[in-house]
């Protein structure tokens, strides 16, 4: 079987390949390396790679499989994440020339589990300087280029992790979502991204933002694949105390059931307020086809969500900043343009209004909460309100214009991470420039299922995860 | 923060934060965080506040059965 056959395949598709013996790991690993080092060398996906490692793996897997079967669901199957996962005694970059070279000493509780499921890790994704950006910028280890068109943006911070999938250089990706940093590069690379509930993934051992937002989320070519890595992710972590201690159900059990009767909350204020014409047109589609999929939609306005973005954009800045504050006073020269002028301003945020801005989540859900899960199940929105734009639309990084795009990108993604809901996005369709669209579904708190079901049955009814870019 | 001279802001951040801070840059950056607080400001004015250290949290929770009783 020819390596791009493989490399095409989806991740459910190469586990089932691995265990029912009709290709090696090995197999399936060379054909994921060489794509990375062919296609990831165009688009500057890869952060670090060691070939000889990932096929000695493959090898290990391989004769495990032989002797005692697999060891878990994703067993030999090639996997590589954004470049913030520690592993014990490996370089972790965080996409910055601050922290290259460093070698964390602990692993990651996500990457632990993904081992334990029987993954390889094959290389590290390159990803926005430190996750602080939605485009795919990097001025340190320099941009990721759309799979779709080189021309335009990937979307951020998780860029390499949502670039590597839509390539079809490895199966899926770790990325991390503290404002849509999962979310965006799902959207502008047109794959499956999902941002977990606030609790429900374990952030330990991965490079942190922003605590009381950063999320830990797959990147996949599928609805049934993001379900198949949850299922491995989810769970209480006493290494992380934010994550509680709530059963976590099989996410692929439920996903093929049929959603008639399910509600879908159509916003009419805020989400839609500058979606343009021609992404409209696709968000118009995806709302009639899910309504051929059998959901009831029910429209209905939002009080307060309009406070989400601010009161995020300020509690990013404050908490980014101080955990950065000796970097940003010791070596300021070592920031990218745009990182340091969001990095700044969080330093000058009074405690006073970081409080009122961390308070104002509980209102803010409350109106939320009655609005829509009073009416529905859950609520559609777009994730990107506009097309995917071109790195020379976006001008210099750090100037006005980029610093305006980069606010336009996230509108849509930070309220979920202010509300701390669980939110996947879609592919939908594509616009005018031929670049991907997409929307989210958001659910109630931990109920990630329903969000997953609802997403298959919209994947089921277009085939929207089928386009592949052409490379 | 309307009222801060950015010049003074500047030499307190060289001070408190050590580094060499330009104030133009400050008068700049002030600005955005400025939005920012005003913003947070007129919100917190506006909404009734709940200042239980875990009221988010328990709210967040009691959201997870939500559906059952809905139905």
């Amino acid at each position: 079987m020819p390596d791009t056959q493989i490399a095409g395949f989806s991740l459910e598709d190469a586990a089932q390949a691995i265990a029912g013996r009709v290709l090696s790991s090995v197999e399936v690993t060379t054909a994921c390396l060489d794509r990375l080092e062919s296609v990831g060398a165009e688009l500057n996906l890869v952060a670090g790679l060691d070939r000889d490692a990932a096929l000695a793996m493959a090898r290990a897997a391989d004769s495990h499989l032989a002797a005692y079967g697999p060891s878990g669901p994703l067993h030999g199957v090639p996997l590589a994440h954004k470049d913030m996962y520690y592993r014990k005694g490996r370089e972790s970059g965080c996409g910055s020339t601050i922290r290259a070279g460093y070698v964390p000493d602990c692993t990651s509780t996500a990457l632990v589990r993904l081992d334990g499921a029987g993954a390889l890790d094959i290389a590290r994704l390159n990803m926005v300087e430190f996750a602080l950006g939605t485009t795919g910028h990097n001025s340190c280890t320099g941009n990721v280029l759309n799979p779709w068109n080189p021309d335009y943006v990937t979307g951020g911070s998780s860029s390499g992790s949502g670039a590597a999938v839509a390539a079809r250089a490895v199966y899926g990706a770790l990325g991390s979502d503290t404002g849509g940093s999962v979310r965006l590069p799902a959207a502008c690379c047109g794959v499956v991204g999902i941002k977990p509930s606030m609790g429900r993934v374990s952030r330990y051992g991965t490079m942190p933002l922003c605590t009381t937002f950063d999320t830990v989320g797959p990147l996949t070519r599928t609805v049934r694949d993001a379900a198949l890595m949850m299922n491995v992710l989810a769970g209480v972590d006493p290494k992380d105390p934010m994550t509680i201690d709530r059963s976590v159900p099989d996410y692929l059990a439920t996903i093929e059931d049929d959603i008639a009767g399910l509600r879908i909350a159509v916003p009419e204020n805020f989400f839609f307020d500058s979606v343009t014409e021609d992404v409209g047109a696709v968000l118009d589609d995806s709302i009639r086809n899910l309504e051929r999929a059998g959901a009831t939609i029910v429209r209905l306005t939002i009080p307060e969500i309009e406070l989400a973005n601010p009161m995020t954009a300020l509690i990013i800045l404050a908490e980014a900043a101080t955990l950065h504050r000796t970097w940003l006073t010791t070596r300021p020269g070592d920031y990218g343009a745009q990182t340091m002028a969001r990095m700044l301003p969080g330093l000058m945020v009074p405690a006073a209004d970081y409080i009122d801005a961390l308070n104002l989540r509980r209102p803010v859900l409350a109106a939320f909460n009655e609005a829509v899960f009073s009416q529905a199940d859950l609520l559609f929105a777009p994730t990107i309100p506009v097309p995917v734009p071109s790195y020379d639309e976006m001008g210099e990084a750090g100037s006005e214009t980029f610093m305006n795009a980069l606010v336009a990108l996230g509108y849509c993604t930070r309220p979920f991470n202010y509300l701390g809901l669980p939110t996947v996005s879609i592919p939908a369709g594509f616009s005018d420039n031929g670049l991907p669209v997409a929307f989210q579904l958001a659910g109630r708190p931990f109920d990630e299922a329903t969000i997953l079901q609802v997403a298959r049955a919209y994947e089921r009814e277009t085939g929207c995860t089928d386009s592949v870019p052409d490379l | 923060m309307a009222e801060w001279n950015p010049r003074f802001m500047a030499t307190w951040l060289s001070h408190v934060h050590g580094g060499d801070w330009d104030a133009a840059e400050i008068i700049r950056r002030t600005a955005i965080a400025d939005d920012l607080n005003a913003v947070v400001r007129r919100a917190a004015a506006d909404l009734p506040l709940e200042r239980e250290p875990a009221a988010f949290h328990q709210l967040f929770l009691a959201l997870v059965d939500a559906r059952n009783t809905d139905a």
